[in-house]
């Protein structure tokens, strides 16, 4: 089924363009690791208008990692203003340190046991709570700017006039030397309805 | 008449074969030694080749026919942004370079997009200090032939325009081939249909140079630029000092000497041949855009009204 192939390139009057093209999107989202990131992708060329229009589904991104997916948090000992962070994981202590150190100040966070860190804080009875919901590593961000930067590699170097749509589930992205017009703008809503619609339909 | 040739083997021995050369009366153009490999590009008269070939074979080196050499080609892209660089530009000069020419790579300012390409004076001028140009364009076919076409004008020097839909060999307006198959990819050349085509691009490349030494011997130069060289080797110290792989390049109307114009060009000028003629007395010493070198244009035998 012709619906159900990953990437679809359309060029009315540039078949040879358009098999060429396919093979430069799918170059580019390799070299960029985006494979398995973007789902589905579907482009329409017009090179006499000149417009490039990209729409591209996405996977669900990766969930951002929590403090208390890596370790766990309990106050410290009798009569100390501690919160203690036991880590499970070696992994991320680089960004966790990074992380304390700019909240605390590095005076307060106490590191002297591989997998033990004391973050001394009047409030620890709140900041334990506060501690392990923190944020450590943003996934979905890196992978934003690389999808980005996939975007710019792919259009024409020429078409310098952009405008995009970037969410969780897709990215619409509709380039030209001119300035944009209504119409390219609805065409790529629709190409990206259409896919939308079919991939509910599928689930 | 002198055959171009090229000699791939080991740097052991290999002087014997740069002695035998110029001891049969040619020249070698170029030598790149790269760690225990050595790389030589020279002509060697026609006649004496099947000697060349004997010591090559003694020396366990190759030797191919490098149809190209004595060319200077510049290899012109839209911009030298990740969109056209390093794949398919760099693949294709180098395979030129493989078949003995001096590749230069022009990427112009403002040359992409359709209706909004351009070229300025500065970069037709230096496009047209070489022998030969090639374009590499893109994917669509009426970017091609409708739009590009203006990054031709003014250029005095043959063309050929590489992309990748079927066009006629001469389907695009003022170029004077057209070569398929080699669009804008983000790959690396290596399958068999891509290296057909660039195969196929330096065939189509090596006609035009052939037809246009067939101009040139109409009306013979003066002298030969491989001679100019020597003597210039022989007669300007400097030139050793050059770090440039290749301190004299030659071009097929002459050469280009990579010194400082306005300190060496006088110096250049004055070089000597053993029948008493001065360079500048069948040569034109002129300026490049490059860097400031220094080209030479030699004259033909019409102007002179000798041949040393």
């Amino acid at each position: 089924m012709e619906e159900d192939e990953k990437i679809i390139v359309e060029s009315p009057g540039e078949e040879v363009g358009a098999i060429i093209y396919k093979k430069v999107i799918s170059d580019v989202l390799s070299d960029l690791s985006l494979g398995r990131v973007i789902e589905k992708v579907r482009v329409y060329v017009d090179v006499t208008e000149p417009v490039f229009i990209f729409v591209g589904l996405r996977h669900p991104g990766l969930a951002s990692v929590h403090i208390k997916d890596f370790a766990d948090l309990e106050i410290g000992d009798y009569g100390k203003q501690q919160v203690l962070i036991k880590l499970n994981k070696e992994a991320y202590i680089p960004q966790l340190l990074e992380k304390l150190w700019e909240r605390y100040g590095r005076g307060n966070i106490i590191h002297e046991e591989r997998t033990l860190v004391a973050v001394e804080t009047p409030d620890y009875m709140d900041e334990v709570d506060i501690l392990s919901e923190m944020v450590i590593d943003e996934k979905a961000g890196e992978i934003d700017d690389r999808i980005v930067d996939s975007m710019l590699r792919i259009i024409p170097e020429g078409f310098r006039v952009r405008y995009h749509q970037m969410t969780k589930e897709y990215i619409l992205f509709v380039a030209s030397e001119d300035a944009i017009k209504q119409e390219w703008k609805d065409r790529g809503q629709a190409i990206l309805d259409k896919l939308l619609d079919r991939v509910s339909s599928n689930a | 008449m002198l055959e171009p040739m090229m000699y791939e083997g080991g740097v052991y021995k290999h002087n014997l074969l740069v002695e035998l050369v110029e001891d049969l009366g040619g020249y070698i153009l170029q030598k790149n030694i790269m760690q225990t490999e050595v790389i030589m590009i020279m002509l060697v008269p026609m006649k004496d080749t099947s000697l060349v070939e004997d010591m090559t074979r003694k020396l366990l080196g190759e030797l191919t026919r490098a149809p190209l050499s004595g060319a200077e080609i510049a290899v012109v892209a839209p911009t030298l942004a990740y969109h056209h660089l390093p794949h398919l530009d760099c693949d294709i000069a180098e395979f030129l370079r493989r078949k003995g020419a001096k590749t230069n790579m022009v990427g112009l300012s403002r040359g992409v997009g359709s209706r909004i390409c351009q070229i300025n004076a500065y970069e037709r001028d230096l496009i047209n200090e070489h022998d030969l140009a090639v374009y590499i364009f893109g994917n669509f076919k009426h970017c091609i032939t409708e739009s590009k076409p203006k990054l031709f004008e003014g250029i005095e020097i043959p063309i050929v325009v590489t992309g990748a839909p079927e066009i006629a060999s001469d389907g695009v307006q003022n170029a004077d081939v057209y070569v398929g198959n080699l669009g804008r990819v983000a790959h690396r050349m290596r399958k068999g249909d891509e290296m057909h085509a660039m195969d196929m691009m330096v065939a189509e490349v090596g006609k035009i140079l052939d037809k246009l030494r067939e101009d040139i011997g109409k009306d013979q130069q003066s002298v030969m630029p491989p001679r100019v060289k020597k003597e210039i080797e022989d007669q300007v110290p400097e030139i050793k000092q050059v770090l440039s792989p290749l301190p004299i390049t030659l071009r097929l109307k002459g050469l280009k000497v990579k010194l400082d114009y306005d300190e060496f060009h006088a110096k250049i000028g004055e070089v000597s041949f053993v029948e008493g003629i001065k360079l500048k007395d069948i040569a034109d010493i002129r300026r490049s855009n490059m860097k400031n070198f220094i080209l030479v244009d030699i004259k033909p035998k019409s102007e002179t009204g000798y041949v040393i």
